[in-house]
């Protein structure tokens, strides 16, 4: 199976942890967990990433935000030392989100964002743990669609990008409901953490109604960085760092992309046997009669040619789908306690349920 | 072959060459080591002659290149290459460090990747574990490169006689930073990978082993490659030989070409050539294996 590259977007507001999760994503995956490395090809990026890590490390000093200009990294999503897949990335200031294009204030990266978001594969949302505990402490209603969450303005993007992708001819990207800080969730619901989360993931349809829309699969992701708490979180304890979940998106995006590259191969599987049986039928007709096999000897030479060449096809395909498979198996291993929520309907364990 | 050791500042990689050659100079079971540079020989054995009294060598403060041979009865078997960098460059940007750029390139070319870390900072430092990660983010890059044959990483744990591994968890802390790596490794045909600890000081452990390892692999890729090139000289003969008529040969002759019979003479020559080049590794190579198949087994 060949490696292919995937796009991956970030959408949330300012502060809502966007470029801290990939610093936790990077810092978990480097040095591999489960199987699982992630790499930045540039090894410059690679040593601001860990700088930027150790920093936090050592003094508990958060990432900066975002600048104007957009930081694109390109990574390696590896399972032991064999590539899975390339990903595009880029990290865009928050406000390059939630500000209009066509808004004379605006900057570059806000239509920067607005293409980028046509050619991704994978989109992640980003909900700040924080607001979505006092979602939840209010008792999870359906009209929020203002408010610090902008979730109304970053389900207008995806909405608008799974469209126009959809009449592309594109598959549309994969959605991660990515819930940062969960560590705040207990103090700010007054409930236990693992309650608020579950209380969280099964009202989700109230507050991001495009992740449960017809077309769209999506992975609902709690993460945290560590137990911080509420509280200044310019700086934080050190001591209190405890990264959780922050490989899973990624291995999400890529079991998305295999899906859709098995949907692709299989549709091509089934086009390469139908011509391999009208050109069998062919074969036949040609040989048929007495002295067809000497008049026709070109035609029928041409036809056993292409023929040999459609079975080299259907062997190398079949083989494709065989390993991507397999690999898919290998991947909802790493997801099966996490949601996933395919057309509305949740999934468990691979399987709807 | 090339081999580059990789390692933070201190993690004792100068240490480790200059004891390591000493002690393949004197020999081990009919192997040894020879520098091409007189003066590589001279300083080598002058820092482990220091080493032996306490006193150790200063750290590199630049690339070095080293030639070297590895030897067997005396005899010169297989040349190859042996980098040495300031640990400092593993922390600096490729855009501002000509040292920098030079060591991702050299990775990327590297056979052998030789790990360098400091058991004694792995245990009794967490920033131990953050280093680990940025070496294993450049080894997971440098195998990204294509390579003909089994890349090498082995991973030294230095400084061992520093730890008491005998104290709760102390094992598990010094080796789980490198778990994920070395499993990764394991899985993998194309690449071989290994822990070894190691102590360079005055009661040197285990220091032969790293450097025969990456030789014995680096010796059966060659051997492969050999092999595999009077393979396809043979085949290509064969062919050549089913072609082979009294008329190819007057017609060949007459218009000045090769005939097919002179192009299986070529072939069976070249292939005779990489024959002689082969047969000399194959008895170190067995003895190599075997002297090491006793040796890991004692590590193990």
């Amino acid at each position: 199976m060949g490696v292919s590259k995937i796009t991956v977007t970030m959408l949330g507001p300012s502060h809502s942890g966007k470029t801290t999760f990939m610093y936790g994503m990077y810092a978990t995956l480097s040095a591999g967990i489960e199987g699982y490395f992630l790499n930045a090809k540039d090894p410059d990026k690679d040593l601001d990433l860990m700088d930027n890590w150790d920093l936090l490390c050592d003094e508990g000093q958060l990432p900066p935000p975002t600048a104007d200009v957009p930081i694109s990294y390109e990574f390696v999503f590896k399972h032991g030392v064999r590539s899975l897949v390339d990903i595009d990335w880029m990290d865009f200031r928050g406000g390059a989100t939630v500000e209009r294009a066509g808004a004379p204030e605006s900057l570059s990266d806000v239509v920067k964002l607005r293409e980028r978001l046509k050619e991704s594969d994978s989109i992640y949302l980003v909900l700040d743990g924080r607001y979505v505990g006092e979602w939840i402490k209010d008792g999870a209603p359906a009209t929020v669609t203002r408010g610090p969450m902008k979730v109304s303005h970053l389900s207008n993007h995806i909405s608008r990008t799974v469209e126009e992708r959809i009449n592309a001819g594109l598959p549309a990207p994969s959605l991660v409901v990515l819930i940062t800080k969960i560590d705040v969730l207990a103090e700010i619901t007054g409930m236990p953490k693992k309650d608020a989360i579950f209380r969280a993931m099964d009202n989700l349809q109230n507050l991001v109604p495009i992740a449960f829309s017809e077309g769209v699969t999506t992975l609902i992701c709690p993460v945290q960085l560590g137990d911080f708490g509420i509280g200044d979180h310019r700086k934080v304890d050190p001591a209190k760092l405890d990264v959780r979940y922050m490989h899973k998106p990624i291995i999400f995006s890529l079991l998305y992309d295999i899906n859709c590259r098995i949907a692709r191969d299989s549709r091509r599987l089934e086009e390469l046997r139908a011509r391999g049986q009208a050109t069998e039928g062919e074969l036949e007709q040609l040989r048929a009669g007495f002295w067809n096999g000497f008049f026709k000897r070109s035609q029928i030479a041409e036809r056993i040619d292409g023929l040999g060449g459609i079975r080299a096809a259907v062997e190398e395909v079949s083989q494709e789908l065989e390993t991507a498979r397999t690999r898919v198996d290998q991947l909802w291993k790493e997801l099966n306690t996490l949601r996933i929520v395919e057309d509305g309907k949740i999934r468990e364990n691979g399987k709807s349920r | 072959m090339n081999i580059v050791m990789l390692g933070h500042n201190a993690a004792g990689k100068t240490t480790y060459v200059s004891l390591m050659y000493a002690r393949m100079y004197e020999g081990i079971e009919g192997f040894g080591l020879r520098a091409s540079a007189v003066d590589d020989h001279r300083v080598f054995i002058a820092a482990a002659e220091g080493i032996r009294w306490g006193r150790y060598p200063q750290p590199s403060d630049h690339r070095a290149v080293f030639d070297l041979v590895l030897q067997h009865g005396g005899r010169d078997v297989y040349p190859f290459t042996w980098r040495d960098y300031r640990g400092g460059a593993l922390n600096e940007h490729v855009r501002d460090s000509p040292q920098a750029a030079e060591l991702h390139e050299d990775l990327k070319a590297a056979d052998a990747i030789l790990v360098f870390a400091d058991a004694h900072r792995l245990a009794t430092d967490a920033r131990g574990d953050r280093e680990a990660r940025r070496i294993i983010s450049h080894v997971q890059r440098a195998l990204d490169a294509p390579r003909t044959g089994n890349a090498v990483v082995l991973v030294l744990l230095t400084k061992c006689d520093l730890v008491d591994f005998g104290r709760a968890s102390v094992g598990e802390r010094v080796t789980a930073p490198f778990g994920e790596l070395l499993n990764a490794t394991d899985s993998d045909e194309k690449v071989v990978g290994g822990l070894i600890p190691v102590a360079c000081g005055p009661r040197p452990r285990n220091i032969e082993l790293p450097v025969l390892l990456c030789l014995y692999y680096g010796l059966t890729n060659r051997v492969t490659a050999l092999q595999s090139m009077i393979d396809n000289h043979m085949r290509d003969a064969r062919d050549r030989a089913e072609h082979d008529t009294l008329l190819n040969r007057w017609i060949s002759r007459a218009v000045g070409e090769q005939s097919h019979a002179d192009r299986v003479n070529a072939l069976w020559h070249a292939a005779k050539q990489e024959y002689d080049r082969l047969t000399p590794l194959l008895d170190p190579a067995r003895q190599l294996k075997r002297y090491l198949d006793r040796a890991m087994g004692a590590v193990s």
